[in-house]
């Protein structure tokens, strides 16, 4: 009631300047933090991998093989630089992949990487067992050439990440002069670090075994588990030994770069303006506080408690800063439900949700002003009664 | 009780703050349930002496003792807890919250312990005719009414003395009797004592002990 009556008129209208400014530093902050950690989690996954392969030439062409042997992968796998080396392995068969029901078919190709270089969750990668639904990891590339280029030049419906999941598609193989087979398979998640369409290994070692024709297998790419991508012995390395190197990342180089001085641009933006809201905020009281000196002393010949007047202001205090922070962070929340609907719509997969670190910077910034605006209150209240 | 020990001026305070004629080097004694009239004339020191007590003011050597308590020995809260349950004032200058109405300051007062009915209130108020003025925002009253309303302020909590510094100098007769008469009342309801300040005349109050400045 003491608050209510002193903080009219003008005070009124600082505190609703208080307000605005404080949720619009705290949305910039939140944002930039929120952008961050997409940014990180979408550039996730191919960080520390790296694929060789060996230049295409002309013999190439005429049919001779270009594969790396034995000897160059053990070479690889003895660089001090590399953790682990694992083999792509090609389908030794034809293949089509296609759905019925959506009408369309199309030819293809699988390729299999060890298990533990596979970047999606490891209880949807299921050893094959004959009978089993194959499941296929799609390089994230390729969602975004379907929904953009395939999809609409064929009169197709695009899919999201998620609802291509539930599409099951009819995998035909025709084999090398051997026995064909037909099997149904399910699209079970994107890859940033494999741009191919890969299969268990279990599936293709299976598959080549009963469709393909028994010849030696050809390994023309490796990836390659490592420190650091763009670490220069590495690079030296490759480059000597004359392979292709495809450090594939969501975000180019310079793209990355851009983005993470967009991303420290608006922190900084959005911690000044937190910190002039929280100065508005401050002076505020300390008008309000200045202009009724003398009611507050009036107030304590009373009997009110000095601690009690400043816990009347602190309280006031308290509510403006709790619903700007709360208001702040639900606007983030609807905003980033809505952008990440746009950015998994283009082959990206992150949650409509806040990261919980988001959530927990949130509440960390809103008792440090909480206590921040309590500080000011008993400051500027100060002997103010005496 | 309230016991005033020996007080003066204190010497570290540059200028002479508190008047030369107050009555240094004694002691005055305040009992419960008795009424005390401080007479001076003016400048005297009367609405000194009083904030002396009420601890308005610190510039001054010597003790005062409330109900057993050095009152230099209090913090600040538990001078507030004094002024809330145990001395009430009317101000000479009345002190009241201009921008809020009649009925505001009242409650401001009504409200600290809510041991007053606000009805009863309301019917002190309307004792000194104050019953159509509650609504009214204090700073548009004449002094009288504000002079009636401090009177009211100052009886909406409890106490066990009520300072009164010149109380009715912008009252009539009519006024004052009625103001002395519920004045009386709770004083002997709360079995309180009673310091009025005056140049001029005891009122309607019994005195039981006088000081001359």
């Amino acid at each position: 009631m003491i608050v209510s009556k002193l903080s009219k008129g003008k005070f009124r209208k600082l505190t609703y300047i208080s307000i605005l400014s404080i949720v619009i530093g705290m949305f910039l902050l939140l944002l930039s933090i929120q952008l961050y950690l997409d940014w990180k989690k979408i550039n996730s996954g191919n960080e520390g991998y790296a694929i060789v392969n060996k230049p295409v030439n002309i013999l190439n062409t005429l049919g001779f093989d270009s594969g790396f042997n034995e000897r160059e992968i053990k070479e690889l796998e003895s660089q001090s630089f590399i953790n682990k080396v694992g083999v792509f392995s090609s389908n030794d068969f034809r293949v089509s992949l296609g759905s019925n029901r959506l009408g369309f078919r199309t030819e293809a190709f699988f390729e299999s990487v060890p298990d533990d270089f596979v970047d999606v969750e490891y209880y949807r990668w299921s050893k094959y067992e004959d009978g089993d639904e194959i499941p296929i990891i799609l390089s994230a590339d390729y969602l975004a050439l379907y929904n953009f280029g395939f999809a609409p030049s064929q009169g197709l419906p695009q899919f999201t990440a998620g609802t291509i999941g539930m599409v099951k598609l009819d995998v035909d193989i025709f084999g090398n002069n051997r026995v064909p087979g037909k099997y149904k398979a399910k699209i079970i998640g994107f890859s940033k670090r494999l741009n191919s369409i890969i299969v268990p290994k279990s599936f293709l070692d299976y598959a080549n075994a009963k469709h393909g024709s028994n010849a030696s297998e050809n390994v023309s790419r490796l990836i390659l588990e490592i420190e650091n991508p763009n670490a220069a012995d590495f690079i030296e390395y490759i480059s000597d030994k004359g392979y292709e190197l495809n450090v594939n990342t969501a975000f180019g180089k310079e793209t990355s770069i851009l983005i993470k001085r967009a991303i420290l641009l608006i922190t900084i933006i959005g911690l000044l303006v937190l910190i002039l809201s929280v100065l508005v905020l401050y002076l505020s009281y300390r008008l309000i506080i200045e202009e009724n000196v003398e009611k507050i002393k009036t107030l304590y010949t009373l009997g009110y408690h000095p601690k009690s007047m400043a816990a009347a202001f602190s309280k006031q205090a308290i509510s403006i800063i709790v619903i700007s922070v709360v208001s702040a962070t639900i606007i983030l929340q609807v905003f980033h439900y809505y952008i990440a609907k746009q950015i998994n719509g283009i082959g990206f997969e992150i949650n409509g949700w806040l990261h919980p670190i988001t959530f927990i910077i949130s509440i960390v910034i809103l008792i440090g002003l909480i206590f921040l605006g309590k500080f000011f209150v008993n400051k500027t209240m100060k002997n103010k009664y005496v | 009780m309230i016991i005033l020990k020996s007080i003066k001026p204190d010497p570290i305070y540059s200028k002479p703050t508190i008047p030369n004629s107050m009555i240094w080097n004694k002691e005055l004694i305040f009992e419960k349930g008795k009424k005390y009239w401080v007479r001076a004339p003016s400048g005297g020191g009367k609405s000194t002496l009083l904030h002396i007590i009420f601890g308005l003011r610190k510039d001054y050597q010597g003790e005062l003792e409330i109900e057993g308590k050095n009152i230099s020995e209090l913090d600040s809260d538990e001078i507030s807890e004094i002024r809330k349950n145990k001395i009430s004032i009317v101000f000479q200058n009345l002190r009241l919250l201009g921008e809020l109405t009649a009925w505001e300051n009242l409650e401001l007062a009504r409200s600290l312990t809510g041991k007053i009915q606000e009805g009863n209130v309301r019917s002190m108020a309307s004792s000194l005719g104050l019953e159509d003025l509650l609504n009214q925002k204090t700073e548009t009253m004449s002094y009288g009414q504000q002079q009636r309303l401090a009177i009211v302020r100052a009886l909406s909590k409890p106490f066990d003395f009520l300072l009164l510094d010149e109380p009715f100098s912008h009252l009539d007769n009519e006024n004052i009797r009625r103001a002395c008469k519920l004045i009386n009342e709770k004083l002997m309801s709360n079995n309180a004592g009673l310091i009025l300040v005056s140049h001029e005349s005891t009122y309607d109050f019994e005195i039981d002990g006088e000081y001359i400045l």
